[in-house]
């Protein structure tokens, strides 16, 4: 699944060591979800999206536009 | 050098040390015994275990324990479920050519080995029915018990199952001692007048599996699952 995140969390400018800690797990995890190798739990995902300060539509939906109906 | 780097390096030795031993005891002539066996796929198992995973204070690298870990240890396993198959498929036909008789027990294994997958897909699946039937609730229960375990305490209790497998199934199965030939090797030879410690040893032993089963009923009761 595409995501937001290497944007969002370079633009908050946060590292993804730093990231992986706040959301606890390996840096390694991190770097599968931006390369798109990983899609991570809704768990994780709300995680990162909390410690980004974005909502998960918003790291997640193509082009990290808001879900509207 | 990284600590992990040297007890790789380490478990590594020990493997080629091992592999060398039993090379040497098949050219000499004598069988290997399932010691050497398992002695050396257990020093592969911390060497393949050390390689691959990171440590949680040192950072360095993917933690079993995380959901990333978790899904590398669900593909691995699906993986090796196949590799297993394919072996034991190996192993009859190898067998039939050696011996000039098929394995009945490698041919059940086989066999086996091709149900249990969609059998368990089977119970698997019957846990998310509305309506699961009696090996659904069964295999519910054994869920939600697995889930209340922390990984620490099944390791414990794997620790003492091992334990105790080889002390009173390996042992005197496939090698020439037993239990008995513990007891007399950690207490001499019974003589004329009582010993009683190899009555306490063996009371040790069993007080040991006691308050293992205890432990993991407490523990299964009481929940004691913690993710980080």
């Amino acid at each position: 699944m595409e995501n937001q995140m290497k944007e969002l969390r370079e633009e908050k400018k946060i590292s993804q060591g730093k990231l992986a800690d706040l959301c606890r797990v390996s840096r390694q995890t991190i770097n599968a979800i931006e390369n798109n190798k990983y899609d991570p739990s809704l768990q994780l995902a709300f995680d990162i999206a909390k410690n980004l300060g974005v909502t998960v539509d918003t790291l997640f939906l193509q082009g990290g536009k808001e879900y509207e109906e | 050098m990284k600590s992990r780097m040297v007890v790789s390096i380490l478990l590594l030795i020990g493997c080629f040390a091992i592999l060398g031993n039993i090379i040497y005891k098949l050219i000499a002539g004598d069988g290997i015994v399932l010691s050497d066996v398992i002695f050396l796929s257990m020093l592969l198992l911390f060497f393949f275990f050390t390689i691959t995973w990171g440590s949680s204070k040192k950072k360095d690298g993917i933690l079993p324990s995380e959901e990333l870990g978790k899904q590398i240890q669900h593909k691995s396993a699906s993986v090796s479920y196949y590799m297993i198959v394919s072996l034991l498929f190996v192993g009859l036909i190898i067998d039939r050519i050696v011996t000039g008789t098929p394995n009945t027990t490698i041919m059940i294994l086989f066999g086996l080995s091709l149900v249990i997958q969609p059998f368990i897909t089977y119970v698997i699946a019957q846990t998310f029915q509305i309506h699961p039937n009696s090996l659904g609730k069964i295999a519910n229960w054994f869920i939600e018990c697995n889930s209340r375990i922390s990984k620490k305490t099944k390791n414990r209790m794997l620790f003492i199952i091992g334990f105790l497998t080889a002390l009173f199934i390996i042992s005197p199965l496939f090698e020439t001692s037993s239990y008995y030939d513990l007891l007399t090797f950690l207490f001499g030879e019974p003589g004329d007048s009582f010993n009683p410690f190899p009555l306490l040893f063996s009371a040790v032993v069993i007080g040991l599996l006691i308050t293992g089963l205890y432990y993991y009923e407490k523990r299964s009761r009481e929940g004691d699952s913690r993710e980080h």
